[in-house]
């Protein structure tokens, strides 16, 4: 199990769950690290007091807000004062249909793991993951994670509470600001449009895809090891507007199928719901 | 911050990339306690004893324990080779597939003066199939896997993770317990759950710490004493069923 950030609870009315926070997600980058170039090691970033020229250590950091164009020191317990409730506690205010939230709101997720040896806690843990399941419903909260606060969103997945932190409505940047044309919408490119996509549909299956990056830098990083040289590419031209929409359309539906002869046979599983009026009903309400 | 466009087939849709978000946290400075003076922070060599130029810092990579192999910005933009500046559409998936957890950044993508007619086309029929183009692209010199998708009048772009950057729910231990979840606690789960339910409201949830760490530092600057009230505390309850019962009541 990866390391705990942070050890609290989660609380919903009076039940208190404890909880430790865990990463969901980690990087799987290869590691570029600022190397001296004379000494072929990675460099030591040091600070440095601006009045004094000195080091700096760590334990005599503190920490300041620029406020009308003057630095106000901040103390650690001023700045523990500040914060709105008690940062152990999830405190969970509503529970919302997890289709409301716009994709654009999710910021990093955690898994919520039990803590201790409880059995009141596993048992809570465990109610709360089925009931949640059971009603389709994720918690709305907030909490405080290194020293921000945001809304998080926990809901069951995989068997777990898995806690999302939200970014806030201020964070979201204005779709007006890209003064996007109204423009009607030509049915018969419409039409081709719906054709392609579906013939280009497929279920989503996220082990299809691999961090083909992070194998072309490995290969890279070898080469470079080995004394090959390395061919500096230019930027890539942007590639030609479509001048025909409908004649593009249908060249790609031309291609398509040949390509995939099988598929206008058989129609794969893609076809099926997007066209049936009764699935297109369920979705708009899901969605809703 | 790019233009470039969505392909797929023989299509086309010619489009300008910005960021959709634009996070707000609080930009604290590290400051020195004995003096309150900011701090620098200053490359020194490796061993910490002597102070280097920036121009003498380059970037590398481990490729045996203490070695590292340098490569310029250009030798790492070699990387990703693409052929032109787009979208690679791969396929279109049913959103509703897509859990949130392999969302990473959000950019709106507008259309570019020739290509309105195309970029209308392309929201209007992914609306329709609520489906969401999955593709590539390499952004910043680096490839990433993008959804494209309808969001209302705009077309939004989701860098996306790859499956091998989550980690599974199973590393997350569950204690066995001694017996299973009772009727009676799932049902007024169920119920407290449905009496708690409301709408998502994100205007209405404000960033409050950033305003009182904010307010804090403003009545320090004027030499008064910030009087910050803090919420109370939940009650702690180790009867599980009691503290539904309790709940429920309490929301009622």
């Amino acid at each position: 199990m990866p390391r705990a950030l942070w050890n609290g609870s989660l609380s919903f009315g009076l039940v208190n769950v404890p909880v430790s926070l865990l990463p969901a997600t980690r990087s799987r980058d290869i590691r570029m690290r600022e190397i001296d170039a004379d000494r072929g090691a990675p460099v030591s970033v040091r600070r440095i007091c601006t009045a004094e020229g000195s080091q700096v250590p760590i334990e005599e950091v503190a920490r300041g807000l620029e406020v009308d164009g003057t630095i106000v020191m901040l103390s650690d317990e001023e700045l523990a004062a500040a914060q709105p409730r008690r940062t152990d506690t999830i405190e969970i205010a509503r529970f919302v249909d997890l289709s409301a939230i716009d994709p654009v709101m999710y910021d990093r997720s955690y898994w919520l793991a039990p803590f201790g040896e409880a059995q009141g806690a596993i048992r809570a843990y465990r109610l709360l993951v089925e009931a949640m399941a059971s009603t389709s419903r994720a918690a709305l909260g907030e909490t405080v994670i290194h020293n921000r606060e945001h809304p998080v969103l926990v809901r069951a997945h995989e068997e777990r509470l898995l806690l999302s932190t939200l970014l806030f409505a201020n964070e979201i940047r204005s779709m007006e600001e890209l003064e996007i044309p109204d423009v009607a919408v030509d049915e018969q490119a419409l039409q081709r449009m719906i054709s392609v996509i579906e013939e280009l549909g497929t279920d989503f299956k996220p082990t299809r895809y691999h961090d083909r990056h992070r194998e072309r830098l490995r290969a890279l990083i070898a080469a470079k090891q080995k004394g090959a040289p390395i061919e500096v590419v230019p930027e890539p031209p942007a590639p030609a507007p479509t001048p025909d929409l409908i004649g593009a359309l249908e060249e790609s539906l031309a291609q398509i199928r040949a390509k995939h002869p099988q598929t206008a046979k058989t129609g794969r599983g893609a076809r099926k719901a997007p066209s049936a009026p009764a699935g297109r009903q369920a979705a708009r309400k899901r969605s809703s | 911050m790019w233009n470039g466009a969505i392909a797929f087939g023989s299509v086309t849709v010619p489009v300008k990339v910005f960021a959709a978000t634009d996070p707000r946290s609080l930009s604290m400075r590290e400051l020195h306690a004995a003096d309150g003076a900011p701090l620098a922070h200053r490359y020194f060599d490796p061993d910490g004893e002597r102070e280097i130029s920036s121009e003498k810092v380059v970037r590398g990579a481990e490729v045996s324990e203490g070695r590292f192999v340098v490569l310029s910005s250009e030798e790492l933009k070699a990387a990703d080779r693409p052929k032109r500046r787009a979208v690679e559409i791969e396929a279109f998936v049913p959103e509703q597939e897509i859990d949130p957890i392999y969302w990473d950044r959000a950019y709106n993508l507008a259309p570019q003066p020739e290509g309105q007619d195309a970029y209308a086309v392309l929201l209007a029929a992914l609306a329709r199939t609520r489906r969401s183009g999955i593709g590539r692209v390499v952004l910043r010199s680096r490839e990433r896997l993008v959804t494209v998708r309808a969001s209302g009048s705009t077309l939004r772009m989701h860098t996306m993770r790859f499956h091998d950057e989550l980690v599974k729910g199973a590393t997350v231990k569950l204690a066995a317990t001694t017996r299973r979840t009772g009727r009676a606690e799932m049902d007024i789960a169920k119920t407290l759950i449905g009496q708690l339910a409301g709408p998502y409201e994100p205007a209405k949830l404000k960033d409050t710490y950033r305003e009182r760490v904010e307010k804090l530092a403003r009545s320090k600057l004027a030499g008064k004493p910030a009087r910050l009230r803090r919420r109370p505390a939940p009650e702690r309850t180790d009867d599980l069923l009691e503290a539904l019962k309790a709940s429920l009541a309490g929301s009622r």
